[in-house]
């Protein structure tokens, strides 16, 4: 029997009703909205998170087997239909166990401090409250994602998120390229959407349910073995849902449908190429769909499917081997990157890879346990380098900033403390959750010292071109003009850009972030408090949280009800031996970008390459900058097949079977129909005789034929 | 002796005299008394044949035929009067507006 949660919707609710609000804040609060929307948005999902942390704290201990089941609607109970159709019963229900619950909070907690974030860098946009109408509800499908009882519901979550992800990339419209991002986002999460509904026919087909556990324990991850979680991998065995073991081949086809899905939601090759083109959104966009919560859901996905994916090796290394090529092609197209925003998406495609490859050596704890700092050092980082645009009145590119550091200290300060924590210094959580990942990729059977060399590598580049992205923007010479600097930020309405934000004008603003105008008409200015807080507590959890987690044990700890334990094989060296190689590794790393950046020439111009020299690589395309710079041809590649060929093949199928084929077959029968027409009209002659003659006929042919009737009814 | 198929052929006679004129007049007063004649003609085989029975039916059916053949007329007259005055002929050979 499982227990039941009363709070758990509330974690939904709460969002829904914020979404609900700033949807029709204007109706309610007219001019106010504005002032309003900024309070409440941020307000329902940091009390969501109170209400997650409540259910950890009393309902989750008490809990049978650390699983509880809850109703999506207040006042009805779990076993709510939603839809009800023959053998297919699918309820509004909820699963809260430790991983919706860690996945929940990091969404609340991390998203809220987002909100937060976001009521500053959207003050002046004059359609903020369309934004957080969005915000809320994107909070609001990721909690249905994760906390959802059924594959269905998950799915519900899967598709209202990328959904917002769409409309936030797309927010200012007005520019053609964001709204060309959002279709690229929404058409390419397209093609694992329909991985993902395939997996779940699949599963319907063979376990007979969606729902992951019920009272009659026949949930699917019941059937595939979570139920009795004691035994050891090798005891495992999926039975369907008449009790006859379930093939492996069925079960990794499933899974490898399932990770289609996961392919396009966490942007793993070869479905990686929205990720970078996403950061066309607003900067808060990119921290909290982009970074920290939604690309992870493809994680969160196949860790809650770990029992099934257990038990299917194939389709785990395959999770493996494509987690560790992106993190691989990542992590080389990110030390090339000009755009601020654009490093960071790199590093997130990179360290997306790097979770799935815990995944798929069997270390969903250390899976989770990545998403989880990762989620917090790539928010602080996204934000810390919002803040870096909002301060440069919305400049991107890193070559035209560059000692930034004397400007913008507090900003400075935390995004280093985010670029130590994701490079992996010994001490910092990025250190603990990919030392973790890569001990198990060395002790896993197969190809283990493979993994773990590439894995060292990619942990290389990601400390130098991290720290090469902290000294080009904040160490170098000043590449610009303060006081000279254009003001780009993005708008729908450039009228109003050109009037608020004409030179000196800011005094006009009436909003709380007013420019600091006193230092020497110096433009760059250090973000408001409500965007620096945020900042602040992200960069305590970044040193902390990975220290906290490993030393207590409390997360794996956490974590073990819900993912099978794997066998791992004895690694050739001991954990200690792994912290050491991996930490001089990220410092390696941070070192060699420093000495390089740190050239009297380099800090100079701000480009470690003359840009002479790469406007000459750049004329031939293999060479290996050029390469890199246009991200290994990839969209090029794209262009090439989906848009040219299949275009060719769009028109064929528009000329010749629709227009020919299809068209032709319709037009010729109205042809025909209008061809007998055309030689039976001559009949209507308009004659009234020939009317009558024809009657006449009509008239003989019935009396002589009543008359033949009776004459052979007489005889 | 005048037999009931003496009537009945005389009907005949009428009925065909009506259909032929019906068929290649065409002015539509002449058309209508080819009418009149065929509906008489029947109104005759009625007539004979309610005598040829001993009922009663047949004269009643020519008292009911007699009575519509008035309105039928007072209704085709009018109708003819109409196009008239609108075609200013009524040669039903110039009448062809059902011609496709």
């Amino acid at each position: 029997m499982l227990s039941t949660s009363n709070l758990a919707m509330w974690i939904i609710l709460l969002p829904f009703l914020g979404f609900l609000h700033n949807a029709f804040a204007g109706l309610i609060w007219k001019k106010n909205a504005k002032k309003v929307v900024s309070y409440v948005a941020p307000g329902v999902v940091l009390l969501a998170f109170g209400v997650a942390l409540m259910v950890v704290m009393t309902e989750l201990p008490n809990a049978h087997d650390h699983r509880l089941i809850g109703a999506l609607i207040p006042g009805t109970s779990a076993a709510t239909p939603w839809i009800n159709l023959g053998g297919l019963r699918i309820n509004f229900e909820l699963l809260v166990d430790p991983l919706s619950l860690l996945m929940a909070m990091i969404v609340t907690g991390v998203g809220g401090l987002i909100h937060v974030y976001a009521t500053g860098y959207m003050a002046e946009d004059p359609e903020q409250p369309r934004f957080f109408t969005y915000f809320n509800l994107f909070i609001t499908m990721m909690l249905i994602l994760v906390l959802g009882g059924n594959f269905l519901l998950m799915f519900v979550g899967w598709e209202g998120v990328g959904t917002c992800s769409y409309l936030l990339i797309s927010f200012w419209y007005k520019q053609s390229e964001n709204a060309k991002a959002g279709n690229k986002a929404f058409i390419v999460n397209r093609v694992g959407d329909l991985g993902f509904a395939l997996g779940m026919m699949l599963i319907w087909s063979v376990f007979g349910t969606l729902s992951y556990f019920n009272d009659k324990g026949t949930g699917v991850l019941q059937l595939a073995g979570a139920g009795h979680a004691e035994g050891a991998h090798t005891a495992l065995h999926a039975i369907s849902v008449m009790g006859t073991p379930v093939s492996v081949a069925v079960l990794t086809t499933i899974c490898v449908l399932l990770f289609v899905g996961a392919m396009g939601k966490s942007a793993q090759i070869p479905l990686w190429v929205w990720l970078p083109d996403a950061m066309a959104g607003p900067t808060p966009v990119s921290a909290l769909i982009h970074a920290a919560t939604m690309v992870t859901s493809g994680i969160v996905m196949v860790t809650r499917c770990s029992w099934l994916f257990s038990q299917a090796p194939q389709a785990m290394q395959l999770v493996g081997y494509i987690g560790l090529a992106t993190a691989f092609v990542g992590a080389t197209i990110g030390l090339v990157q000009n755009d601020i925003k654009r490093v960071l998406a790199f590093s997130t495609v990179s360290q997306l890879g790097y979770m799935f490859l815990a995944c798929g050596v069997g270390n969903y704890t250390a899976g989770m346990f990545h998403v989880t700092t990762h989620a917090i050092f790539k928010a602080l980082l996204f934000l810390g380098s919002g803040a870096v645009i909002h301060s440069m009145l919305g400049e991107q590119d890193m070559r035209k900033m560059g000692g930034l550091r004397k400007k913008i200290f507090k900003t400075w300060l935390v995004m280093w403390v985010g670029t130590y924590a994701i490079a992996g210094v010994p001490g910092l959580s990025g250190f603990f959750s990919k030392d973790e990942i890569l001990h198990s990729a060395l002790s896993s059977p197969g190809n283990g010292m493979f993994l773990y060399a590439v894995g060292l590598a990619i942990a290389f580049m990601t400390a130098f071109y991290m720290n090469r992205l902290m000294h080009k923007t904040f160490g170098v010479t000043a590449q610009f003009v303060d006081g000279e600097l254009p003001h780009q930020h993005h708008s729908n309405f450039d009228d109003h850009d050109a009037h608020g934000h004409d030179d000196h004008a800011h005094g006009e603003h009436h909003d709380d972030h007013a420019h600091e105008d006193g230092h020497g008409h110096s433009q760059v200015h250090e973000s408001p408090a409500s965007m620096m807080i945020p900042l602040y507590v992200l960069a305590f959890f970044s040193v902390a949280f990975g220290a906290w987690a490993k030393f207590t044990g409390a997360f794996e700890k956490f974590l073990e009800p819900v993912v099978p334990q794997m066998t791992h094989l004895e690694a050739p060296i001991t954990e200690s031996m792994g912290y050491i190689i991996s930490g001089c590794v990220a410092i390696a790393g941070l070192t060699l970008a420093y000495i390089l950046y740190r050239k009297p020439k380099v800090v100079e111009t701000g480009q470690l390459i003359p840009a002479e020299t790469k406007t000459r690589w750049e004329k031939s395309p293999l060479h290996p900058y050029t390469f890199l710079l246009n991200k290994w041809w990839w969209d090029v590649v794209y262009n090439g097949i989906f848009l040219k060929i299949g275009g060719i093949f769009a028109i064929l199928l528009w000329k010749v079977v629709d227009a020919g084929i299809i068209n032709g077959t319709i037009e010729g029968l109205g042809w025909i129909v209008g061809g007998f027409s055309r030689l039976f009209r001559k009949l209507q002659t308009g004659y009234v005789r020939n009317y009558a003659l024809a009657m006449l006929f009509g008239v003989l042919v019935i009396v002589l034929g009543v008359l033949g009737s009776w004459s052979i009814a007489a005889k | 002796m005048i037999t009931t198929s003496h009537f009945l052929v005389l009907s005949a006679i009428l009925f065909t005299t009506g259909v032929v004129g019906v068929l290649v007049k065409r002015n539509p007063i002449v058309i209508f008394m080819c009418v009149e004649l065929m509906l008489n003609a029947a109104n005759l085989s009625f007539i004979a044949l309610g005598r040829h029975f001993g009922q009663v039916n047949g004269q009643m059916y020519v008292i009911f035929a007699l009575a519509v053949a008035a309105a039928e007329v007072s209704v085709g007259l009018g109708i003819i009067v109409a196009i008239f005055r609108a075609k200013e002929t009524i040669n039903v050979d110039e009448i062809n507006l059902m011609k496709s």
